[in-house]
């Protein structure tokens, strides 16, 4: 089979037979968890895979707010203020709004986390990480994003540089409070030709 | 291993139909990708509707944009009987939709992004207010036809 429907987000041609896997997923199950972390990518995968896809379901059980809150990213346990760089344009209920260029601590699915009162709604986002074990080049995430909370109705495309050259090794998602039961974290691989 | 997308369907448009429909979907993913590909007979949105359900208020949308003309601009948040994914063009275009968890008991959330040739380019978020699982997907053309050759794709995406 071959298809061409630019699964990396934008611009990624035909796409050969089996070179978009599915490595792992995790599903979320009772009311206490406060990460989620892929560990050994690089051990297990930098063989296989050029590019990953992390595609997720997201939901918090934060009270009180009928809006979205932001799920952060590390890679390899990196949390300085200038470890990432990002910018985004997101549509938002009434208006859209381009960003500057800036310094961040973490990878900022924002406004992806639907809050609790928001019943039976989940934050999608499709997350390419290009080059993520190419020790030569930086790598890139870039993000789109989808979530209707009560208060927050939002889609976003957003860009984030890893402002190091290291491998990537582990991926640890930190949500506001506790993730909802339900929550999905599927991680794909795609394989050079 | 085993490719984690799955050609379900393509539809390549003969007779000039102003829709087409996916029925009888399978569960048995965890998402589903839509590709269109292929012009109408004017300048119009392509809509998804799912289940037959043209109930107004069961779906929200939003699209945010650029064109040469305006430059950047943002459509705001629209409650409809549909999600519509941007326009379709007379001489080209091309519309792709991520539809999330769609046989969980969840709200339905589209991610989409369109371009055409003759308006602009659009990143576009949906939603379905419906906890069922989709077992059908109509792509339509809200005011025309589709231009004979227009081929409709979809896939299952599998965890």
């Amino acid at each position: 089979m071959a298809w061409s429907m630019g699964l990396l987000g934008a611009s990624i041609p035909t796409i050969a037979g089996d070179a978009f896997e599915h490595l792992q997923t995790q599903i979320v199950s009772g009311t206490s968890t406060t990460e989620i972390v892929f560990t050994n990518i690089d051990t297990q995968y930098s063989a296989a895979y050029t590019h990953l896809q992390l595609r997720m379901s997201i939901k918090d059980n934060a009270g009180g707010n009928s809006g979205a809150g932001t799920l952060k990213g590390y890679f390899n346990s990196h949390t300085a203020s200038t470890d990432y760089y990002w910018h985004y344009i997101r549509g938002l209920t009434s208006v859209s709004s381009p960003t500057n260029l800036d310094s961040n601590a973490y990878i900022a699915f924002n406004n992806m986390m639907v809050y609790s009162e928001s019943t039976n709604v989940w934050g999608a986002v499709v997350a390419d990480i290009l080059d993520p074990f190419d020790t030569s080049k930086k790598t890139n995430v870039r993000m789109l994003g989808s979530a209707f909370s009560n208060s927050e109705k939002q889609v976003m495309i957003a860009d984030t540089l890893y402002n190091r050259t290291d491998s990537v090794n582990s991926l640890r998602l930190v949500p506001y409070s506790t993730l909802t039961a339900g929550s999905r974290f599927s991680l794909y691989g795609m394989r050079a030709a | 291993m085993a490719s984690a997308i799955t050609a379900l369907s393509t539809i390549t448009v003969s007779n000039s139909p102003s829709s087409v429909t996916f029925s009888n979907i399978p569960s048995s993913y965890r998402d589903l990708y839509i590709q269109v590909s292929g012009t109408s007979s004017s300048v119009q949105q392509i809509s998804l509707i799912f289940n037959s359900d043209g109930t107004n208020g069961n779906y929200n949308w939003t699209q945010v944009g650029a064109d040469p003309g305006s430059g950047l601009f943002g459509v705001g948040l629209v409650s409809s009987d549909r999600v519509r994914l941007g326009y379709s063009g007379t001489t080209a275009s091309s519309h792709f939709a991520h539809i999330f968890e769609y046989s969980q008991s969840k709200y339905k959330e589209i991610i989409a992004r369109t371009s055409t040739s003759t308006t602009d380019v659009r990143l576009v978020g949906g939603q379905w207010r419906s906890t069922a699982t989709i077992s059908t997907v109509k792509v339509q053309v809200d005011a025309g036809n589709f231009v004979n050759g227009a081929k409709i794709s979809l896939y299952g995406v599998s965890t």
